[in-house]
């Protein structure tokens, strides 16, 4: 499985990166969700985890502007999020999020929501 | 004697006609002549007796003239006297000829019209005198001086007095003593301008309370146009100043209002920024302890080092339910829950939390049952519903024994709502704490909150969420038996949102 992580915290990105590649996945982090954007546009990924308050750039920017894109149907976005629960709705950007999971999120739950999402094609 | 009086004064009116018309009788004497002297009397006898003659047919046409002129006067003149001390009741018969019937008639007609006048004079200090008696407004009328000549009933009964015992005291026996000032500048300022309206003067009763009233006077004046007193027109305003009040209060109370909205709001981001910018270490922490706890994923740690890791992460797990209970608790404070609902299976939600628990029931050997039967689907907030359970299942581990534990959880259709439950054979609540349970901050023993470590705010948030979803919770408990949590979402939230 080929997964983008977008998070401005690097210690959030690093662990992802390490568990993904632990668990055999190929991952890619970026701590910027403009740089985000970019490399979602120009790759193919299974799934991208996406943090929503990031500076500059946030979570619901990066959103936006994949929703411009017309492209954002084509992926599946897990939002990981230290936000209060129902702050953040999965209606709010259409058919942009799958799933909405709070920070800290168990490792365990997170791997089982991607192989479920990529799992329905 | 009469008659005589007037031949006289007819035969001096004749003198004076003639004189004044320039015939003079002329007698000449001649001295040298006596003889003619007798002839001149003899000629002069007729025309003597003839002027006689005319000078009474004169002084009786005189007389008629003077008592047909003089009588009718005389007449009205008697009139006039009566009406001049107020006696309008007089009779007048216009008789005469020319002027004189024409001033009997002009006079009667003033005569009428001034009784006209009178009479409506009369109904005018009637109304008047009614009016001031029975007015619901307070009347009263002060000298200069400043004492009360008159006032009415509503006056004297709204200060708590008669009449009579108002009726020559000075007005300041009735004016609050905050407004004493105020009374005697406006006062003094009515003497010099004559002018005084809708003055707010407080006025003060019997018993010493005091009213709020609107003034306005209007002045009397004597027949040189000088201001000998006032009336005053006195509106008791108490309950127009209590109605404006009541706005003020409530204007003033809309302002503290979103005062305090505003102050809400900013606690709120704070207390959003403090438990975002709490969580988002907590996530690195916990990844890491699980990636280490995972057998072989890292590499494998010995027994002291795993023991160490439990440790961090158990506290770690503590510390993110803390952060979540208080940024909860705020959110419900402020009635700003948010919630996300979706259509979900209670069934496989129930097993799913079932599956997460077995391990830590295994590890404290409770048994945990799930005894949901059915095929049951619900459209609402599926996380929260995952964390009133979440909550309910903590609570029940906590407080159920060390040996024998057991918890139920479960989910049924029970009159058009799913009810779940969580039930444990713990200590049960006591009777006496039953009813202040869903209280903010409460636990049953503080010294168990120690044991418990948890914020007493669990329970208030699960209200909260479950009364924010239709809902509501509720338990029942025996002591030493254990405790039955309920709560029960409806199932029409489903089919309006169907349609909606």
């Amino acid at each position: 499985m080929k997964i983008l992580v977008v998070d401005d915290n690097n210690s959030i990105t690093q662990l992802l990166s390490q568990f993904f590649k632990a668990k055999g996945h190929d991952c890619v982090t970026t701590n910027s969700g403009k740089k985000g954007l970019t490399l979602c546009l120009n790759n193919k990924f299974d799934a991208i985890i996406l943090d929503l308050a990031m500076p500059d750039f946030t979570g619901a920017d990066f959103l936006d502007s994949l929703n411009q894109t017309g492209k954002i149907e084509n992926q599946k976005i897990v939002v990981m999020t230290a936000l209060p629960l129902g702050d953040v709705k999965l209606g709010d950007h259409h058919h942009g999020i799958c799933e909405v999971l709070s920070k800290p999120c168990n490792l365990g739950v997170l791997m089982k929501t991607l192989t479920s999402l990529t799992a329905v094609t | 004697m009469r008659i005589g009086l007037q031949i006289a004064i007819a035969a001096s009116m004749f003198t004076v006609i003639m004189t004044a018309i320039g015939y003079v009788l002329l007698v000449q004497l001649n001295k040298a002549d006596p003889i003619k002297m007798e002839e001149l009397t003899k000629n002069i006898t007729p025309i003597f007796s003839f002027g006689i003659f005319i000078f009474i047919v004169m002084a009786g046409t005189m007389t008629f003239l003077i008592h047909s002129i003089t009588n009718p006067v005389k007449k009205l003149r008697d009139a006039a006297d009566k009406i001049a001390r107020g006696d309008l009741d007089v009779k007048i018969y216009p008789k005469g000829t020319g002027e004189v019937r024409d001033l009997a008639i002009s006079f009667k007609t003033m005569v009428n019209t001034l009784r006209k006048s009178g009479d409506l004079q009369t109904t005018a200090a009637e109304k008047y005198k009614n009016l001031y008696e029975t007015s619901p407004f307070l009347y009263r009328t002060i000298t200069l001086d400043g004492l009360i000549a008159e006032c009415n009933k509503s006056y004297a009964e709204r200060l708590g007095y008669t009449v009579e015992e108002v009726i020559g005291t000075h007005y300041n026996k009735y004016t609050a003593p905050k407004d004493l000032k105020a009374m005697t500048d406006s006062f003094e300022r009515w003497k010099l301008t004559g002018i005084a309206k809708d003055i707010e003067i407080w006025l003060k009763t019997r018993d010493g309370t005091t009213f709020p009233t609107l003034m306005t006077i209007s002045n009397f004046y004597d027949e040189d146009g000088s201001v000998i007193g006032r009336n005053s027109i006195i509106r008791d305003i108490s309950e127009i100043y209590e109605a404006r009040k009541k706005l003020e209060k409530d204007a003033l109370m809309e302002l503290q209002l979103t005062e305090i909205k505003k102050m809400e709001k900013l606690k709120d981001e704070f207390v959003s920024m403090m438990t975002h910018e709490l969580k988002t270490p907590l996530t690195p922490i916990m990844g890491h302890c699980e990636m280490l706890k995972e057998s072989g994923l890292l590499g494998d740690l010995n027994q002291v080092q795993l023991d160490s890791i439990n440790t961090i992460h158990e506290n770690a797990h503590r510390l993110e339910r803390l952060i979540g209970d208080a940024m909860l608790a705020q959110r419900l404070e402020i009635g700003q829950m948010n919630f996300d609902k979706q259509k979900f299976e209670v069934t496989k939600l129930m097993s799913e939390i079932h599956n997460d628990y077995s391990k830590i029931m295994k590890e404290k050997q409770i048994e945990f049952v799930n005894s949901t039967h059915g095929n049951l689907i619900l459209w609402t907030d599926k996380n929260r519903i995952r964390q009133v359970i979440d909550n309910l299942i903590q609570n029940a581990v906590d407080f159920t024994p060390k040996n024998d534990g057991r918890i139920e959880i479960g989910a049924r259709n029970e009159d058009g709502k799913i009810v779940f439950y969580v039930k444990d054979n713990g200590m049960g609540i006591p009777k006496e704490v039953q009813p202040i349970m869903f209280k903010k901050f409460y636990q049953v023993d503080a010294s168990h909150r120690r044991k418990h470590k948890g914020t007493g705010l669990g329970l208030v948030i699960c209200k909260g969420i479950v009364e924010g979803l239709g809902g509501g919770i509720w338990f029942e408990s025996e002591p030493g038996k254990g405790t039955s949590f309920y709560f029960a979402i409806p199932e029409e939230v489903l089919w309006q949102n169907k349609l909606t």
